[in-house]
């Protein structure tokens, strides 16, 4: 095909895969992604992929094999950044773009550490309060469950979530609406505690990490699968610890 | 019937938004999310088995969620995550949780009740992703005269 640099093949697929499973992408779709993009490239592409990291190997026609291994520090959840890596290399392998234009994109795409939108918050806010209304509460229970939605939201955006305070994180979020609910709901005495906790976590279960935990299962990952199974317990239990130690000790004082 | 069609309707719309979803598939997965928990609804009316609705709801929006992802050309989790929010178990979730906290004694129903909904929608995925790879398969045999083999 055309004259690609290999480095500049290694750029792209390293960036690609970085992008696709630094936001809970499937496994088998970074693999895919990278070995589409170095096939068209007319390179011979090898690669591994688990939820923590990668290795890619590129090798041309002269033995030269360059091997590129990245580890996964974070994740977080942005479905629009997979969907822009899909379509990226489709183009790629259409041919439809330039190699250098790719490659820009895509840093683009990965150092993108855009401030929180308001839109963000009022999203968050107002998805909590729509779950309350789901569970049957009433106009205050939405009110207060979108106080702990903004709460939330505002944690995650402002404190730079790495894999060490994931378990944390979840801990404090489910202690923060735990003590947000009973404050709300014996001061002003309207409104129901469950359905205010029940309504403000559900945004905060791992549904993302569910859906590719089945998906890479599927695809034969079993490694990936599990992995993530395990992720999804561990944020739950957190969750629950949070709340359950919160309401121990205000329903036994 | 309406009003949680339309409750489900705004509570995918935002969580959508809240996960930053493209923009040309928030609409789409807003409504996949409305009718999810109508069929929801109605099986849990129409059934007394609690894992089936689940089942059911669940496998309705995986197939709809490919279909809508061939149409638009996006990956599937971006219409599967925010539509079955509505459905997740979160009230189960929280009572099991709770149980174990409060009254030790009596939460093992509660926690075999959650794990249950979780099992249904995860065999409902696991279902439908096995259909759509078949139904791929024998397309294609049929209509590229390619080999039938399971690669």
């Amino acid at each position: 095909m055309e004259n690609i640099n290999i480095k500049e093949a290694v750029t792209l697929t390293k960036l690609s895969a970085q992008i696709i499973l630094e936001n809970n992408g499937e496994t088998y779709r970074a693999e895919e992604t990278v070995m589409f993009i170095g096939r068209s490239l007319g390179y011979d592409t090898e690669v591994i992929s688990f939820p923590i990291g990668f290795i890619i190997t590129i090798a041309d026609e002269e033995d030269t094999i360059n091997t590129i291994i990245k580890r996964i520090k974070s994740r977080k959840v942005d479905l629009g950044a997979i969907h822009e890596v899909n379509d990226l290399s489709r183009k790629i392998v259409d041919g439809s773009i330039d190699i250098h234009e790719a490659i820009a994109k895509l840093r683009e795409l990965h150092n993108k550490r855009e401030k929180p939108s308001p839109l963000l918050y009022t999203a968050a806010s107002l998805s909590a309060a729509a779950f309350s209304l789901l569970y049957g509460g009433g106009l205050f229970d939405a009110f207060v469950s979108a106080i702990c939605g903004f709460l939330v939201q505002y944690v995650y955006s402002n404190f730079d979530v790495d894999d060490n305070y994931n378990f944390a994180m979840s801990l404090t979020s489910g202690a923060m609406i735990a003590i947000i609910a009973i404050l709300f709901v014996n001061v002003c005495n309207l409104g129901n505690t469950n359905i205010i906790i029940t309504a403000a976590i559900t945004p905060l279960l791992p549904g993302l990490v569910m859906t590719t935990a089945i998906r890479d299962a599927m695809r034969g990952d079993l490694l990936s699968g599990l992995a993530r199974l395990a992720e999804a317990i561990l944020v739950a239990i957190a969750l629950a610890f949070g709340i359950g130690a919160i309401l121990t000790l205000f329903y036994s004082v | 019937m309406i009003r949680i069609f339309i409750i489900s309707f705004f509570a995918t719309l935002f969580t959508s938004i809240a996960f930053k979803a493209p923009n040309k598939a928030i609409l789409s997965t807003s409504f996949l999310g409305g009718f999810g928990s109508i069929v929801f609804t109605l099986v849990s009316k129409a059934i007394n088995y609690q894992m089936m609705s689940y089942f059911v709801a669940t496998f309705f929006i995986t197939v709809c969620s490919e279909v809508l992802a061939r149409l638009k050309k996006m990956p599937i989790t971006v219409f599967t995550v925010p539509s079955i929010f509505p459905i997740l178990p979160g009230v189960k979730i929280y009572t099991a949780v709770a149980y174990l906290f409060l009254k030790t004694g009596e939460a093992s129903e509660a926690i075999i009740e959650a794990l249950l909904a979780v099992l249904g929608m995860a065999m409902a995925m696991v279902l439908s992703s096995l259909l759509t790879k078949t139904i791929n398969k024998i397309i294609t045999f049929l209509f590229l005269k390619t080999n039938l083999q399971t690669k």
